[in-house]
């Protein structure tokens, strides 16, 4: 590790959900603040850095992109060990991408103890084709109590709020409590990928 | 044994021939060669066997003649750029077959080299770019030379002089005298009386050079008659003028006639009668000369007068007197020459008639032989089987009277060799063989006479296209020229350069033809990122177009380099042999992987791809039928996210079709990739077979099956391998806890796409296609020792994802990367890849994976 560090924190996130929802492109607004029409299909896993200042705290993040096909979930899973919080993104454009949000969820339970989630309904500038509303995604957010963002990526809407708030949330919860919030990555600020899949403690889901 | 030439197309032709070489001493060789011509080179190549992939040698046609001879059975000649190459197949049959695809080729070449430069649109480019702005009208172009400067112009009136002199040779020699002295004489020379008839200022002075009167008489003595010429160089000017005029029409008519090697003795008469006339004349100019003397005589005894007694003059006069007689001398000595040519003229007559008398005994020879061959003939028709009958028939001894003519001999000996075939029908076919290399031959001066105009057109268009680019050069020159002159007298900048100007000429800079050609994209249609160059500053901008233009250069000089040629010419002489030879299997020879490991042209992408997918798939397409890709009406539904442009439709089709054909694997993400890469260089039919030979074929098992378990078991495998090739990496990214997967995953399953270039992952492909999935162990290992120095001083899997990520910064040509991945990463058995591969995937499947 780097003597003198650039941040007071280091966390990780993650972004799931259906492939083609715009999971790459949140990313990329937020990191780079660019956007791009034809994005390339993410391969496996990919991830930038960024570091932001939340309530005058250095908080370096290190958020992961994965790719959104069911058949790339044995690889992407493996990343979501150690991880703070949770982006889980649907198309407001794309019915069935809400429809599986349930399931993203479900995948979260298996794979990590106590993270935070938010849950993101992206491009919604796009009022001509969309199919979910607000109004349903709320309620169904509420219902699982987590925090809903409508973003566009591709007009920078709600994009750096969205990610300021799972930031803010991981944030706290740490301070609140040090020792709770999985100590061993705070440390290394790394991911341990060694012993993939051999000691995963798994959790049985808590809600339907 | 000679394989038949390929059917259908009529240019296209291959097949074992003799090459016949005739060296030093006589030694003649003939070896036996394969060799393949194609319509889309200009090239005949030859390979030691059919299924060769490097080439012996080539010929280029498009400059080449072809002629045979019907005597020789199957044998034809290639002459090309002073070497004649001989040829020898089984039969004349194929030998006509061989003649016309060579002349097909060549047509072919000419004609498209002369439509591609006609299409060429720079030059309208370039000179849209000089059109004068209305602030820059003030600046006018540099003058244009005069198309010759005298210097030359006098050449040319020297050399019709010399011309002159070949045809008259007497009095050349007088002229050529007198023309030294108009040249040098008039400046030094002070004679008695200027060209206007008047005495002249200093003619009483003594001239200095002559001290005593013995040195003058010496002098003129040494010049001989040329004196008195002086007086009458006025004269003869004129006279020559007019005579010039007449010899020259002369000399034309004569060179001609000698051109054609037919000057007739009447003509010789002619010239001969006019050398007289103009002898003649000379004589005529030498009497006015005297007359002048005289009265310059007359003139010199009245100046005598009234000087007094002046012996010194006196005795000067006298010495001119003296060489007045001489004049009279050298006047008779002319006549007789005169007499002389008349006299060679009456020989020449004479010979004239010796001549026509031997022509006529010449065509009298002619005519009998003839009679000759005719009876021949007949008689042999009559009776075949008499052999003897030529000798039979007497050869009138008239025939041979002209024992000087050369060709006559000649003539008479290939008669009388001909006489010698016994066999009439031999003869016959002879005449027939004769009469079809006759109609060859015309046809091949048709077609050269052609090759040659069209050729010369194209060098007119390409000199007048030169003179434009060189006019533009000047104009642009010019004004960059204003410019620095005006940043050098900033002081009165009102005067150079109206404001304005250089913004103008940076605009100007900034649109120049080529960048509007590769607007944005390549030739493949990939973005060029950095071609715009959007900054306001100045000096920013010049250091761009300037990095610009050193990469232009660098690009032409790699593309005009030997090697790049010596790889060009490879790939053209396997293509070559391999369109024309249906039968040849692209995958059988080492010589074959060490090619494909070089990359492809990619002009021939397309092409070995092809060869290549058909290689993998032949079966399968052949089992499914022909049509089995577009009569499938295919599942509409929407797979994936790209924005509507050109081959979106068929990428979706081509991805769509084969989710339908191989229901197992479906669509993986990745699959897209490979699909649009293939789409670029293939239609789309192909292009699924591309998809299903890399999925089928070239990858193992379960790589982009609903559990990517194979590609999964491939990136422990990869990470066995770097543990054991590179060690320190391996170490290092185990201190930092990074996997490499996180990156390698992508680069297997898209055959490096997402990583590096175009320009390298195509190479790779060809690779890739040719080898199959080892060759992507190879790149990902040298990618890997490549970037290994950088990784090594990560500290951050942060920092090594953003040094791996952009790989293509250390990695900027496919040959060093090549170079790593074959050579410096040997030994690299396929054998344990394989059992690691198997023991990881039976690991997976046993943890329920």
């Amino acid at each position: 590790m780097a003597g003198a560090r650039d941040y007071d924190h280091l966390f990780k996130l993650l972004i799931i959900g259906d492939s083609g929802v715009g999971k790459s492109s949140l990313l990329l607004r937020f990191a780079d603040n660019t956007f791009s029409e034809n994005y390339i299909t993410t391969i496996g896993v990919d991830f930038k850095i960024r570091t932001m200042d939340i309530d005058g705290q250095r908080v370096k993040l290190q958020i992961w992109d994965t790719a959104g096909q069911e058949r790339f979930r044995t690889i992407t899973s493996t990343y979501y060990r150690g991880t703070h919080g949770v982006v889980v993104v649907y198309d407001v454009t794309n019915g069935e991408s809400f429809g599986n949000v349930k399931r993203w969820l479900q995948e979260i339970e298996k794979n990590c103890d106590s993270v935070h989630k938010v849950l993101v309904g992206n491009k919604c500038e796009d009022n001509e084709r969309r199919v979910v509303l607000e109004s349903d995604a709320r309620n169904y957010a509420d219902s699982m109590n987590i925090k809903l963002f409508e973003t566009s990526a591709k007009e920078d809407r709600n994009v750096e709020p969205m990610f300021s708030c799972i930031t803010r949330l991981v944030l706290t919860a740490k301070l609140a409590n040090p020792a709770a919030s999985s100590p061993q990555q705070q440390r290394t600020g790394g991911v341990s990928l060694k012993d993939n899949g051999t000691n995963q403690q798994k959790k049985k889901c808590k809600c339907g | 044994m000679i394989s038949p030439p390929a059917e259908g197309s009529n240019s296209t032709i291959c097949g074992y021939l003799h090459r016949i070489e005739i060296r030093s001493i006589g030694l003649i060789t003939r070896r036996r060669y394969w060799f393949a011509l194609c319509d889309s080179t200009p090239f005949l190549y030859w390979f030691k066997e059919s299924d060769d992939v490097k080439c012996i040698g080539r010929v280029s046609l498009s400059g080449a003649a072809f002629t045979y001879d019907p005597k020789e059975k199957g044998r034809f000649e290639i002459h090309a750029s002073n070497d004649v190459m001989i040829l020898e197949c089984s039969s004349d049959k194929q030998r006509n077959e061989w003649m016309k695809a060579l002349q097909n080729t060549r047509k072919r070449s000419w004609h498209t080299t002369t439509t591609k430069s006609s299409s060429d649109s720079t030059l309208e480019n370039i000179s849209s770019l000089t059109r004068p702005s209305s602030s820059l009208s003030t600046i006018s172009s540099p003058p244009i030379p005069p198309p010759r400067s005298p210097k030359v112009i006098r050449k040319d009136e020297q050399k019709i002089e010399e011309s002159i002199g070949d045809s008259e040779n007497e009095p050349k020699k007088d002229e050529e005298e007198i023309e030294i002295e108009i040249e040098s004489g008039v400046a030094q020379t002070e004679w008695y009386l200027n060209p206007n008839g008047q005495l002249n200022e200093r003619s009483l002075q003594m001239p200095k050079v002559i001290q005593s009167p013995e040195l003058v008489i010496k002098k003129l003595a040494d010049e001989k008659i040329e004196a008195p010429f002086r007086a009458i160089k006025r004269n003869l000017s004129s006279w020559r003028g007019s005579k010039q005029s007449t010899t020259v029409d002369e000399q034309n008519t004569s060179r001609k006639s000698t051109i054609s090697g037919e000057l007739t003795a009447e003509e010789k008469c002619i010239e001969l009668s006019d050398k007289v006339g103009s002898l003649e004349e000379v004589v005529e100019s030498l009497r006015s000369a005297l007359l002048l003397s005289q009265r310059q005589n007359e003139t010199l005894t009245k100046i005598d007068e009234m000087a007094g007694k002046n012996e010194e003059m006196r005795e000067y006069l006298l010495e001119k007197e003296r060489q007045m007689t001489e004049l009279h001398i050298s006047n008779s000595l002319n006549a007789r020459k005169c007499g002389d040519l008349e006299e060679q003229n009456a020989k020449l007559e004479d010979t004239i008639s010796d001549l026509q008398q031997s022509l006529e005994a010449f065509r009298e020879s002619l005519r009998t032989k003839e009679e000759l061959i005719l009876k021949m003939c007949e008689e042999n028709g009559e009776d075949i089987n008499n052999g003897t009958l030529l000798s039979d028939i007497e050869v009138p001894e008239g025939i041979l009277v002209d024992v000087s003519s050369l060709d006559c001999e000649e003539a008479t000996r290939k008669v009388l060799e001909e006489e010698n075939v016994k066999d009439i029908g031999e003869l016959q076919d002879l005449v027939e063989g004769y009469r079809g290399q006759n109609q060859f031959l015309n046809a091949e001066i048709v077609e050269l006479h052609n090759i040659v105009k069209s050729l010369e057109d194209r060098e007119k268009m390409l000199v007048r296209k030169n003179f434009d680019l060189e006019a533009c050069y000047y104009q642009l020159k010019s004004r960059y020229l204003m410019v620095l002159n005006h940043f050098k007298s900033p002081q009165k900048p009102g005067k150079i350069m109206e404001p304005g100007v250089l913004r103008e000429l940076l605009d100007e800079s900034a649109t120049t033809p080529r960048q509007n050609q590769q607007n944005l994209t390549d030739q493949l249609g990939f973005y060029k990122r950095d071609s715009l160059c959007d900054t306001d500053d100045l000096l920013d901008t010049a250091t761009f177009y300037m990095k610009k233009a050193d990469d232009i250069v660098e690009a032409t000089k790699l593309e005009q380099s030997e090697e790049y040629m010596k790889w060009l010419q490879s790939w053209d002489s396997f293509l070559v042999n391999n369109t024309v030879n249906r039968q040849l299997t692209i995958m059988t020879s080492s010589d074959m992987k060490t090619m494909i490991r070089t990359g492809v042209p990619p002009a021939y992408r397309g092409r070995v791809w092809k060869s290549i997918i058909n290689h993998w798939t032949k079966d399968k397409q052949l089992e499914l039928g022909n049509g089995y890709y577009s009569t499938r009406t295919l599942p509409t539904n929407k797979l994936f996210d790209e924005p509507n442009s050109a081959n979106i439709e068929k990428l979706r089709n081509v991805l769509y079709a084969f989710r339908y054909h191989n229901q197992h694997v479906g669509y993986c993400q990745g699959l897209n990739r490979l699909a649009a890469i293939a789409l670029l260089y293939l239609d789309e039919q192909d292009s699924f077979w591309f998809l299903v030979s890399c999925v089928e074929n070239l990858q193992p098992e379960g790589y982009y099956t609903s559990s990517l378990i194979g590609a999964v078991a491939d990136q422990k495998v990869l990470r066995d391998l770097v543990a054991e090739k590179l060690p320190k990496l391996a170490a290092h990214l185990r201190c930092l806890e990074v996997d490499l997967s996180l990156f390698a995953l992508s680069w297997f399953l898209t055959v490096f796409v997402d990583i590096l270039p175009h320009s390298i992952y195509l190479t790779i492909f060809d690779t890739f296609l040719y080898e199959g999935n080892k060759v992507l162990f190879r790149f990902a290992l040298a990618l890997l020792k490549i970037c290994e120095p950088h990784v090594l001083q990560c500290k951050t899997i942060g920092t090594v994802h953003q040094c791996l990520s952009k790989a293509q910064e250390h990695i900027t040509d496919f040959k060093s990367l090549a170079q790593v991945a074959f050579n410096e990463l040997n030994p690299f058995p396929q054998k344990s890849i394989e059992t690691k591969r198997q023991m990881y995937l039976t690991q997976l499947n046993d943890t329920g994976h």
